[in-house]
């Protein structure tokens, strides 16, 4: 690397450090065409970020087979550098087990994504999800907002072998929650993934909870990738604390090699 | 590259995160991180208020901060008192050479009727005064029959959204007086490469959303564009600056 990371971001060069995508998406929700996969890791090429891991929206929308069979093919087409979350609903308990079963018999899957919708997060619906996810190590990626939790923060409690990220952190300046979350239960961190970046946000996250408590998504290719990226990199934190976000923290949960 | 950036607010709120800055201070020193040369100003306070009174004087107080702010004033229309008219605006705009205008359509603003905010946008018109809006105070078939009844008048749109596109598109191709500011937040997919193709680069204009928002990422979303050197210097600066070298006052 040469250089700070700001200057890359100033210049619009390639990171030459390891960046880890821990939310990201294919498909789009926002009823705009998506770019098709090839020209999503074409974008990670440029901006270098390593690999993605990746829900599909068909299983946001419900589709929950469908979704995830759509991992499962991206994951296929571009190994190494696409990963999958197993989206699971409490709402199709029917799926829950199969689906889970079904996705982690494939390495590529490796993590499990829930959405806001139907019960809390720590409703004993969702207990089948949290005795894998401990079983097997997984971490786990839910959509929250706004700082309604959704009993994210219980369920990271009872559960504290599972690395719980915690999507859309600061969203709507409701950051107070998630810091709040954090400082009590270990293993709840807060993922930056938001179409907006509120000014000092991250600042203040790193200043009240260390960087080892903030990951990095994308959430493209709902969001514009380097947008998301570019967050962090003009971030007022030091380059130590940058590359553990975009990378460290996560990479051992996600089994990354490197 | 320079940077210019059209869409940032000084002065304080009646509600207010404490994380966020509103002194001219703070700001000055955020575009200094952020690589920012100038901005073009409005008073925070009038985004949610429309323009009550003394609303520009933080826009003019800034202004006397820095020569890196540009002020753009707040208009409104007074029926109680005729005061101020389109003439008291554009002395003002003189003293302090602001080179834009705002309508939030709030408060004493309530739309963009001609019966309405005829006279106002009559004196944008004739000088070359572009108008900033934000979309979601502007339905789109407002903004469509204001410049439809205005087509001189150029127009930046702010704050357009999610799924934006179906709307935007059309209204672009309709009315070729209107530009697009990234602030708050344009970026969807495939863009800025889908727009800038559609569109031309000449359209789209760097601004931040400032202070409330941060500007780094819009700022890297067009550094990293898969689009020429040029047009990336006319979306982060070149647009705005045509547009207020436009204006005479």
């Amino acid at each position: 690397m040469s250089g700070t990371l700001i200057d890359y971001a100033r210049a619009g060069k390639r990171l030459d450090i390891p960046v880890f995508d821990a939310h990201a998406h294919i498909g789009n929700l926002i009823g705009e065409d998506p770019p098709a996969l090839k020209e999503q890791v074409a974008q990670m090429d440029r901006l270098g970020i390593v690999a993605a891991a990746v829900s599909s929206v068909h299983a946001l929308v419900g589709d929950i087979v469908r979704g995830n069979d759509d991992v499962a093919d991206a994951a296929r087409q571009f190994p190494g550098r696409i990963y999958g979350y197993c989206h699971v609903s409490a709402n199709y308990p029917e799926y829950m087990l199969p689906e889970l079963e079904r996705c982690f018999r494939n390495d590529a899957f490796r993590g499990i994504k829930l959405y806001q919708v139907g019960p809390a997060y720590d409703d004993p619906a969702f207990d089948p999800v949290w005795a894998f996810a401990e079983e097997r190590g997984l971490p786990v990626l839910a959509h929250t907002w706004g700082g309604n939790l959704t009993g994210f923060d219980r369920a990271a409690e009872k559960h504290p072998a599972v690395p719980c990220l915690a999507g859309h952190a600061g969203s709507g300046f409701g950051y107070q929650p998630y810091i709040d979350a954090a400082k009590r239960v270990p293993n709840f961190y807060l993922d930056l993934t938001y179409s907006r970046e509120h000014t000092n946000m991250i600042e203040h996250f790193v200043a009240e909870l260390g960087a080892e408590r903030v990951v990095w998504g994308s959430d493209a290719p709902l969001f514009s990738m380097p947008q998301q990226l570019c967050k962090v990199l003009f971030a007022r934190i030091s380059d130590k604390d940058k590359r553990k976000i975009l990378y460290e923290n996560v990479a051992g949960w996600f089994k990354l090699k490197g | 590259m320079k940077i210019l950036d059209a869409y940032c607010g000084v002065g304080p709120w009646s509600t207010r995160d404490k994380l966020l800055p509103y002194r001219p201070e703070e700001i000055l020193a955020l575009m200094d991180h952020f690589g920012i040369e100038q901005a073009l100003i409005h008073a925070n306070s009038a985004v949610s208020w429309g323009q009550p009174p003394g609303v520009n004087d933080f826009v003019i107080e800034a202004a006397r901060v820095s020569d890196r702010f540009i002020p753009a004033l707040a208009l409104a229309p007074n029926t109680h008192t005729g005061y101020p008219t389109p003439d008291d605006y554009l002395a003002v705009m003189r003293s302090i050479n602001a080179r834009a205008a705002w309508l939030f359509v709030q408060g004493t603003v309530r739309g963009l009727w001609r019966w309405h905010v005829g006279e106002l946008l009559d004196m944008l018109v004739e000088h070359h005064i572009p108008l900033f809006l934000l979309a979601d105070q502007c339905p789109p078939d407002a903004l469509d029959t204001l410049m439809h009844d205005a087509p001189e008048l150029k127009v930046v749109l702010c704050g357009v959204g999610y799924m934006g596109d179906s709307w935007l598109y059309p209204l672009l191709q309709r009315h070729p007086g209107l530009f697009v500011c990234l602030g708050n937040f344009y970026v969807p997919p495939g863009d800025p490469e889908r727009f800038v193709s559609r569109f031309g680069a000449g359209r789209l204009i760097f601004g931040s959303g400032l202070p409330h928002f941060s500007p780094g990422g819009l700022i890297g979303h067009v550094n990293y564009a898969g689009i020429s050197d040029e047009d990336k210097a006319s979306i982060l600066g070149g647009n705005l600056q045509w547009l207020l070298e436009e204006v005479q006052l």
